[in-house]
């Protein structure tokens, strides 16, 4: 018989396969990287836009620039464009963040030819057709309205709004009235402005030969040279404190929980995420122990640690039982004050490093993941290194370290709590 | 073309192998013969309840997620109306952990008072956020005991009502166990960087000594063809009125089923589709419509959901929707239309092919639907699907009779 109650022999992962990037300059300034790898016979495209929120002057003009990019140019009609991409089983993929938008396209390369020059021409040439732009913006806005509805995105937005303050485009929180006031040509401006080569940075993975590099090259290498602008933003103002949002209907309260912090930038990030991993990053993380496997409150409870341009952020987010909003909120400032003041055993720090390293394998699994993990990072201009930093700094942090870092950046007197729901 | 090879043990557990060089990690996945079909009807909610009653320790191993997590693995796992599914990623030289930790609880969990009681709690608070604290968030709900009226398709997987979640002993927990868990109602499919005989040795040491279990044979009450249009009005703290139609659709082993998901995609998969180009965007009655199939193992359900836009009525609204299904049923989609939804369809194969985890869930449900090599057949049968017998399927999938409707009014 088999000893069932050992572990069989476990071996640390030591070391990730980063793959080499290749990186070209196209004639026009455009960088573009290739992450070649993988068996199938499938593209993905990558269009990285410096036309973030943080960029523009009404709060819906980036995400409607975005789903607004296929809904027309100056030789297609939006039809033309859905009945492309669909006849070829191409995705195209619009999205819009705080500090970039993104523009992706997945296609068989055996389509590549079909499928990219629509790709290129409708983050080069849309037209913003005003028909279009109503059916489009009333959509949006009742989704909007369903949202509204929704403790979780009522707590979200209430706590972007006090964290960075409601000037700044990163706390500015949608409303109603915005989806009022936005015009097709405050969409076109911003797009004319915006979407051009001086802003754009191309990314390129999967199983691609020069055939398909020489099309992608082709095609985006045409656009006539531009420059960055530069954008300047208000200062961001946190309100320190507790907001409480009351529905009565709810029955359940969403928590939101955090404070800026560094952002990639700083050398304390890599440890700093070690950090919060361990806090509420994974399922055997301390909040997910003690919140949901020990207490029962709530199905998750997951903490994070984001990077912006202009700063970074720690947020604990969960969904509770209501009548636990408050045993909730301590028991997480708890686990932070923990951090503070108890060392963590080796035993966990090792458990952490495990896990984040197996992340990481999976993170940089294949050419599309390799993608994603490389878009995250190329934001702050680090490509892959960052990500070399992060695996030397998993395997040598120790559980000093940890302490000082918890005792550094969690700082209890910046912390904006919020809860909405019906709770006591 | 996705290769793999198979083998048996003698206690009935199902072993499937694909090998994939490229990657680091291998993909476990392991699937039992069990969902919440296979529940009494009055406790529900209880395959998803014990799918999360797997992760709180077995006989040998009191702690599941450490040391895998200390291998460097992830798991998660669903449960569905048909199946439960679990599933690790594990770096190949941890490979043995993975075998260790499901075959322990294959073999018998650690059952305990205290720890059901904590995962009736997160499973109800689950119910909560997913199904109670969304707008709409129950729709699903109310329409399986419309549309059903005799197979155990008509309680979502959640179960019926929190309360059979809060009356759940612990007797009940075991009896399910020893019912459903088994090596002879599993299959294991595996991929990544690995050959047959290396699974062949771990699967023998790991699963080998696992009795063989007397599974119930699977008895359920069919549902009798519906003769009558149903419809249920609901009203909620919704900002905007909403339209359920359910329509019941053949099997998934049914040559039928691939017209039947083609249908679908015509209806509203991408933008180019007719329900979002024609009431989306023509008409602007909707301001979010879609179709879809449940894709069930059994006699499953066709759903066409849409948000009207406000201030279009219910009448208008639907009736655009019934004219769309008229169309097909009267009309033989056109090549160019046809082409274009295959396309998709291949597409989407190719690309879910790329993920090992994918293969792996793919390769052990086709397994369990008859044989893991029809998962290369898919895009053949999708491909032979003729004009014709889309209209010839539509006829009979949108008769009026056999439509359970749900209006989901706004109280505001």
């Amino acid at each position: 018989m088999i000893n069932r109650t050992i572990q069989p022999e476990i071996r640390n992962i030591e070391s990730v396969n980063i793959p080499k990037t290749q990186n070209i300059n196209l004639p026009n300034g455009i960088p573009l990287h290739i992450i070649n790898g993988g068996i199938h016979n499938v593209a993905k495209i990558d269009l990285i836009i410096k036309a973030g929120s943080i960029h523009s002057s009404h709060k819906l003009e980036a995400p409607l620039t975005s789903l607004m990019l296929n809904e027309g140019t100056a030789k297609l009609t939006a039809k033309q464009i859905a009945e492309t991409f669909d006849f070829y089983g191409a995705h195209f993929t619009p999205k819009a963040e705080k500090d970039y938008s993104f523009a992706g396209m997945v296609s068989l390369n055996k389509h590549l030819e079909r499928t990219l020059p629509v790709f290129t021409e409708i983050i080069s040439e849309s037209t913003f057709p005003e028909k279009e732009f109503e059916t489009l913006k009333q959509r949006r806005k009742q989704n909007f309205l369903v949202d509204s509805k929704k403790t979780s995105f009522l707590a979200r937005q209430e706590f972007f709004k006090q964290l960075f303050g409601e000037k700044h485009p990163y706390g500015k929180a949608t409303t109603e009235e915005l989806y009022n006031t936005i015009t097709r040509d405050n969409v076109a401006a911003f797009f004319d402005r915006k979407y051009h080569s001086g802003n754009f940075e191309l990314v390129v993975s999967g199983n691609v030969s020069d055939k398909e590099i020489k099309l992608i090259s082709d095609s985006f290498g045409n656009l006539p040279i531009m420059l960055s602008g530069k954008t300047f933003t208000d200062n961001l103002e946190t309100n320190v404190g507790i907001f409480d949002i009351k529905k009565d209907d709810a029955v359940q309260t969403s928590i939101r929980l955090g404070f800026k912090t560094i952002n990639k930038y700083h050398y304390d990030y890599t440890g700093l995420k070690v950090l919060v991993t361990l806090l509420g990053g994974f399922f055997g993380s301390r909040l997910m122990k003690n919140i949901r496997e020990e207490k029962g409150y709530t199905y998750g409870v997951h903490s994070m640690l984001v990077s912006l341009q202009e700063t970074g952020y720690i947020a604990v987010a969960t969904d509770v039982k209501s009548e636990f909003t408050d045993e909730t909120v301590n028991e997480i400032l708890n686990e932070m004050y923990r951090l503070k003041t108890e060392p963590v055993s080796n035993k966990e720090l090792d458990l952490v490093k495990n896990y984040m390293m197996g992340e990481l394998l999976q993170m940089f699994d294949g050419p599309f993941a390799c993608s994603d993990s490389f878009i995250a990072s190329q934001h702050f201009g680090f490509g892959f290194s960052y990500y070399e930093r992060l695996i030397d700094e998993i395997l040598t942090i120790d559980t000093a370290k940890l302490q000082r870092l918890a005792n550094n950046y969690f700082e209890s007197d910046s912390l904006v709590i919020v809860k909405a729901g019906n709770f006591k | 073309m996705i290769i793999f090879e198979k083998f048996e043990l003698s206690n009935g557990l199902k072993v499937i192998v694909n090998t994939d060089k490229t990657t680091p990690l291998v993909a476990f996945n392991l699937l039992y013969n069990v969902g919440s079909r296979d529940e009494n009807h009055e406790k529900t909610g209880f395959a998803h309840l014990f799918e999360h009653l797997m992760f709180e320790g077995s006989t040998n191993i009191p702690d599941y997620d450490t040391p895998l997590q200390n291998a460097g693995g992830e798991n998660n796992a669903f449960t569905n109306t048909n199946i439960t599914n679990y599933y690790i990623t594990i770096p190949k030289e941890n490979l043995e952990t993975a075998f260790w930790l499901e075959s322990d609880r294959m073999n018998e969990l650690a059952f305990s008072q205290e720890k059901l009681d904590i995962q009736k709690n997160v499973v109800i608070e689950e119910f909560k956020q997913r199904y109670l604290n969304q707008p709409y968030g129950d729709w699903y709900l109310k329409i399986r005991p419309l549309a059903y009226k005799k197979h155990p398709y008509q309680w979502a997987t959640i179960g019926k009502d929190i309360s059979h979640i809060e009356n759940a002993t612990l007797q009940d927990v075991k009896d399910f166990f020893y019912a459903h868990y088994a090596p002879n109602n599993a299959v294991l499919s595996v991929s990544g960087n690995i050959t047959i005989e290396e699974i062949k040795t771990l699967a023998e040491k790991w699963f080998g000594d696992i009795p063989k279990r007397n599974v119930p044979v699977r008895n359920l009450e069919t549902e009798p063809r519906q003769e009558e249009e149903r419809t249920l009005t609901t009203e909620g703290n919704v900002p905007l009125n909403a339209i359920f139609k359910a329509y019941h659709m053949c099997n998934r082993l049914h040559p039928h089923y691939y017209a039947t998901d083609l249908i679908s995609d015509i209806l509203s998969n991408g933008k180019s589709s007719r329900l979002v180009q024609r009431l989306v965007k023509e008409k602007k009655l909707f301001s979010d419509i879609n179709a879809y199939i449940t894709g069930d193992t059994d006699e499953g359900l066709f759903i066409i959901s849409g948000n009207l836009i406000n201030g279009v009525s219910y009448t208008d609204a639907e009736q655009a929707i019934v004219e769309e299904l008229e169309e097909l049923m009267h009309n033989e989609v056109s090549t160019d239309e046809l082409d274009k939804v295959i396309n998709k369809v291949e597409a989407t194969l190719v690309y879910s092919e790329i993920n090992s985890l994918n293969r792996a869930m793919s390769l052990a449900f086709f397994e369990l639907l008859g044989n893991a090599s029809l998962i290369n057949e898919e895009a053949g049968k999708y491909r032979n699907v003729t004009a014709s017998e889309i209209k010839t399927v539509a006829q009979e999938l949108f008769r009026k009779t056999n439509c359970s409707t749900l209006y989901y009014k706004s109280k505001n």
